[in-house]
């Protein structure tokens, strides 16, 4: 009998010892810096800190959405867009504690937001070919804009959301012809909608104010370009053939335009005269590309999806340090 | 063929030391221990001999033409302890004996196929083998494969929701295509995916299944890196009587879940032929927690299926050299939603199930009653369609797997202890549909070996046995070359009062790769590769099992196992910017099982127990996985069950506690562990030729919403009834004494 009982302590003993273990979770520290770098992993569903003053790397110091797409910093928050949790995740910037979500509703897949001020951003979303509008300070849905089939890239300037709408047809998995939304923010009504080359995918704002919309080409046999749009009356000013197939698009505050691929490497033009400087063929860095940022010294920070890594170059696209960051580091931005 | 059978047979046939001369026979009975209830279904068998027989419904059996000699007798039965005996089998001598079986808590001593091919008791095979009986599955109410493998020790089932959703399996941290799941010792994983849904495998006709944790690959070839299932279906006891069976079952439960089932068999002599049906519908409707917060009910997550299962089995020539031919098929058809997960819920995918099987099994003696050659041939065709045309991505695919082939086995006893097998097999794998854009096609010649050693040892009163199996298999494939899997197994046993086998086993195994894998068409984002090897894994276990029946029946067992797989098949972005497959990834896998199962109150309360610790560590060298956990896989996981047996109830309680787990490779997001509590009450009225049960199931009675994997939520509380009807008619068996 002693036997007996004595087994059946030992069940009750590891029922009761294993459950109470599985209840431990601790998380990293976040560094307290006044400058630096946020790293959005997408497959880690985290988030990770560079900081910028020691070059220490603070690795999945949050957790976040099911496919996050985007990182983005206003006002001492971190707006982060989870695409397949169809919602926007705020985190309080110094302690990147969760201060709220905006959920969106199934059927979004949000993938890129911007914010005009306090009282409006807009998020594009991709599956339902809408601009939500939205609250950032109360986290509150005020509006949907139908614009374009697939809206991914989305950026302001001139008072004006410039959105970019690849065409995406998951059918037969071909682009239709892309387009540019152009949406006034004083009323939030589409004013008019370019025709772009194939799957515009992303955008940037330059010193100037111009638009630069990334054109990714289909990935078979149509390249990648760049297009510029004049904000002042919303027409094409130029188009580059920057070749590859670019999905990311940054410019720097010195006029330098970067475009990455996912896994191929970052290519460069000037964005005042639209000259290319590094093409395909003599990338700036010939691997990554998933995310790109630059900081207010010059310097370029390159996220490499496939390695794990952030690679920061100087001005002159030295390399000064890579990091390693988390799982498929995607979007960049720095506070 | 005639001459590949007659080469093996030659090859493997040997002059056994015993002499074919005049014969006697054996008869008698099999009775339950104290109470001498007789047993029906019982098994005598001749071990090494392969002479054998069933007992009938009174428990009387009757073996003739018995060489003379001195045979090791195993007597089993489901749910009883088996029993070893050595018998003297005297020319002309017509000896009667009866044996005596008690009921048993733990299925140390039941008999295994699946571990050597040949029947043997669990105690005595190198491996770690669990059987879940048709009782155990009738008992626990079981509608399909997932729930019935769901409490076993070093098994993880990925259940995606209710009924119709996907459930697969996961042994000692494997992947799902990384267990090989039998049909009757013929392989069900196809070709195009590798990994079966367990919810489109048929429980009709199921008499047991039996679980072999630890690789096989030796025995079995490709895709035992983590166990076998293997799915056994009823046999029939040829008796020398006439018997007529028949039945069905009534099923109602919460979210529409409506079942029935109709059954009949005939066993006559010489002939055993059962046949059975079985519908399952559900709505699938239960509530669940959006991300959101709100309360949401499950859509587009209903369910049906209609199952066929027939089977006959000839026994052509009885005695030494007997022969048996017997003939199976199966047809499963499903059609079900698939209502996507909490995150992104689907209202429009559907997607159904065609599976058809065909199987045949001869069995005879060859030469002599010491060599036995076994011809198999299979056929399975299984087609899948999914659509869903209001996707971001819309689909409508349609994909055929046709697998066909053959095997042909000989055995020979060269003497009492040492026992050859030797096989060919041939294996025909074909894909065609709209998933892939190519018609890949494949074919695998298998031979394999295994020799089973065992010497026993008398030391006192204590009888001791040493088992021994070397066994090596060769896998040529005619899409990525050739495999060796080499395992050699020890046991060494005791049995006094306390019954103890000291078991490990240390082996080779491998995953081929997949069509999907090899052929998945390039696209914008994805491109399989061609280039791809197989992934390997070297494993090794050792553990002891213990069973004492001083103080009443306890039964106690403990594994530890480690597995080093490498070449790991893992998609990641390629040089081309596109998705692909490569052979890149690593793991360790490390682990204990533990189990122990009691009579807390003799025929009125008994408990069992078990618990798995896993260390599934990923080994590939990226800072964000190297010794990171795999996803999936929780580190603990326990089980206990309580069973209660009074006043013609029979009720089962059971916890499971499954851990905390990852979700993502780099361990940065987790599932909450969660416990579950479901409750079986069931009544059987035995009637005149008849019996009929009863079931109540209450499964997560507490209500707990929980997920097993990420954005699938299961079913809340839910209620289940079953009653069952089972009509059973023997002309008498009357020329049989004690």
């Amino acid at each position: 009998m002693n036997t007996k009982l004595f087994v059946f302590t030992v069940i009750v003993a590891t029922v009761v010892f294993f459950t109470a273990c599985d209840d431990n979770s601790t998380g990293p520290e976040v560094p307290d810096s006044s400058e630096a770098l946020f790293v959005l992993n997408s497959l880690a569903n985290s988030i990770s800190i560079i900081d910028l003053e020691t070059d220490e790397v603070h690795n999945d110091v949050a957790v976040v959405g099911i496919w996050p797409s985007q990182i983005s910093y206003y006002n001492n928050k971190l707006f982060v867009v989870n695409s397949g949790s169809n919602n926007i995740e705020i985190f309080d910037v110094e302690n990147l504690n969760k201060l709220g979500t905006i959920n969106l509703g199934p059927g979004n897949n949000p993938m890129n937001l911007v914010i005009l001020n306090d009282q409006k951003g807009y998020v594009a979303n991709s599956q339902s070919n809408t601009v939500i509008v939205f609250n950032p300070t109360n986290n509150t849905v005020t509006k949907t804009i139908d614009v374009g089939i697939g809206a991914t890239g989305i950026a302001i300037s001139n008072g004006k959301v410039y959105v970019a709408n690849t065409a995406f047809d998951g059918a037969t998995f071909t682009y239709g012809q892309g387009t540019i939304t152009i949406i006034d923010t004083s009323n939030d009504t589409v004013i008019k909608t370019l025709n772009v080359p194939t799957n515009p995918q992303d955008i940037a704002v330059a010193p100037n104010g111009s638009v630069h919309v990334v054109c990714t080409g289909n990935y078979v046999d149509v390249l990648g370009k760049v297009v510029v749009i004049n904000p002042s009356n919303d027409t094409i000013a130029q188009t580059i053939d920057i070749g590859g197939n670019p999905g990311k698009i940054h410019i720097s505050e010195n006029n330098i335009g970067y475009v990455g691929t996912f896994a191929d490497g970052v290519f460069t033009y000037n964005a005042t005269t639209y000259a290319i400087i590094n093409s395909p063929t003599n990338p700036v860095i010939n691997r990554g590309g998933s995310g790109i940022v630059s900081d207010t010294d010059g310097n370029i920070y390159i996220a490499v999806f496939t390695e794990d890594q952030v690679i920061k170059l100087n001005s002159n696209h030295e390399i000064v340090t890579v990091f390693d960051v988390g799982d498929g580091p995607g979007s960049l931005c720095v506070k | 063929m005639k001459r590949l059978v007659l080469i093996i047979a030659l090859l493997t046939s040997g002059i056994p030391s015993y002499a074919v001369q005049e014969t006697g026979s054996l008869t008698g009975r099999v009775i339950m221990e104290r109470t001498r209830e007789s047993i029906p279904s019982a098994n005598i068998y001749f071990r090494g001999a392969h002479i054998g027989a069933s007992t009938n419904t009174e428990g009387y059996y009757s073996i003739d033409r018995i060489p003379p000699g001195i045979y090791s007798i195993i007597v089993s039965a489901i749910g009883y302890t088996s029993l070893q005996d050595e018998i003297t089998i005297v020319a002309g001598e017509r000896k009667t004996k009866t044996f005596e079986l008690r009921q048993t808590v733990y299925h140390l001593n039941q008999v295994t196929v699946t571990a050597t091919r040949e029947r043997s008791l669990i105690s005595e095979v190198p491996a770690t083998v669990d059987i879940i009986s048709a009782r155990d599955l009738s008992m626990n109410n079981v509608q399909n494969i997932g729930e019935a493998l769901q409490r076993i020790p070093g098994v993880s089932i990925r259940n995606y929701g209710g009924f119709g959703d996907m459930k697969t399996i996961s042994i000692r941290g494997s992947s799902s295509g990384q267990v090989l799941i039998l049909l009757d010792g013929q392989r069900l994983n196809n070709a195009q995916s590798g990994e079966v849904d367990l919810s489109t495998i048929p429980l009709e006709g199921v008499e047991r299944i039996e679980i072999i944790r630890g690789s096989a690959s030796a025995i079995y070839g490709a895709d035992a890196v983590g166990g076998v299932i293997n799915i056994i279906t009823k046999s029939g006891n040829i008796e020398e009587a006439f018997t007529i069976e028949s039945g069905g079952s009534l099923l109602r439960g919460s979210f529409g879940s409506f079942g029935v089932s109709l059954n009949g068999g005939y066993t006559g002599n010489r002939i055993f032929t059962i046949a059975s049906y079985k519908h399952l519908a559900s709505k699938g409707n239960y509530e669940y927690s959006t991300p959101e917060g709100t309360r949401a009910y499950r859509e587009n997550a209903d369910y049906s299926s209609h199952e066929f299962f027939g089977k006959g089995t000839w026994n052509i020539k009885e005695g030494m050299m007997n022969k048996s031919l017997s003939l199976s098929g199966t047809l499963f058809t499903s059609e079900t939603g698939n209502p996507g997960t909490t995150f992104q819920p689907n209202t429009s995918a559907r997607k159904k199930n065609e599976n058809q099987s065909l199987n045949f099994v001869y069995n005879q003696k060859i030469l002599n009653q010491f060599n036995s050659l076994r011809i198999q041939g299979y056929l399975h065709n299984g087609n899948f369609w999914y659509t869903d045309p209001d996707a971001f991505i819309p689909s409508d695919t349609y994909s055929n797997n046709t697998a066909g082939g053959g095997e042909i086995q000989s055995r020979t006893v060269f003497s009492t202890w040492n026992v050859f097998t030797a096989g060919y097999s041939y294996r025909y794998e074909n894909f065609t549909g709209t998933a892939l854009e190519t018609k890949p096609s494949r074919t695998t010649h298998s031979v394999y070996i295994q020799d089973e050693i065992e010497r026993n040892f008398a030391h006192g009163q204590i009888l001791k046995k040493i088992v021994a199996i070397p066994s090596v298999r060769w896998d040529d494939f005619s899409d990525f070359g050739s495999q060796w899997s080499p395992k050699f197994g020890l046991v060494i046993s005791s049995d006094y009062f306390t019954q103890l086998s000291i078991k490990g086993t240390i082996g080779k195994s491998f995953r081929a790769p997949t069509f999907n894998d090899l052929y998945w068409p390039q696209d914008s984002f994805t491109v399989g590769n061609p280039d791809l090897q197989p992934e390997t894994a070297s494993d090794f276990d050792i553990g002891f099992m213990m069973q004492d029946s001083r103080y009443g029946e306890i039964a106690l067992g403990f594994t530890y196992f480690t597995n080093n797989i490498e070449d790991m098949i893992i998609w990641q972005i390629g040089a081309s910017g596109l998705w692909s497959p490569f052979n890149i990834g690593e793991a360790l896998i490390q682990g204990i099982e533990m189990s122990a199962a009691f009579d807390v109150w003799k025929n009125v309360a008994r408990i069992s127990w078990n618990y798995t610790y896993l260390d599934p560590r990923n080994k590939s060298p990226r800072h964000n996985e190297y010794n990171k956990l795999l996803p999936y896989r929780p580190p603990h996981s326990s089980n206990v069950s309580l069973h209660l047996t009074g006043y013609g109830l029979h009720g089962i309680i059971h916890f499971t506690h499954l851990g905390r787990r990852y979700v993502t490779t780099a361990n940065t997001v987790s599932l909450p562990a969660h416990e579950i509590i479901d409750f079986i009450l069931s009544y059987r009225t035995p009637i005149p030729f008849a019996s009929i049960d009863a079931t109540l199931e209450l499964k997560n009675i507490t209500g707990r919403e929980y997920q097993i994997m990420d954005g699938f939520p299961m079913p809340g509380r839910e209620i289940r009834f079953t009653i069952d009807i089972a009509l059973r008619h023997t002309f008498p068996f009357t020329n049989k004494q004690d």
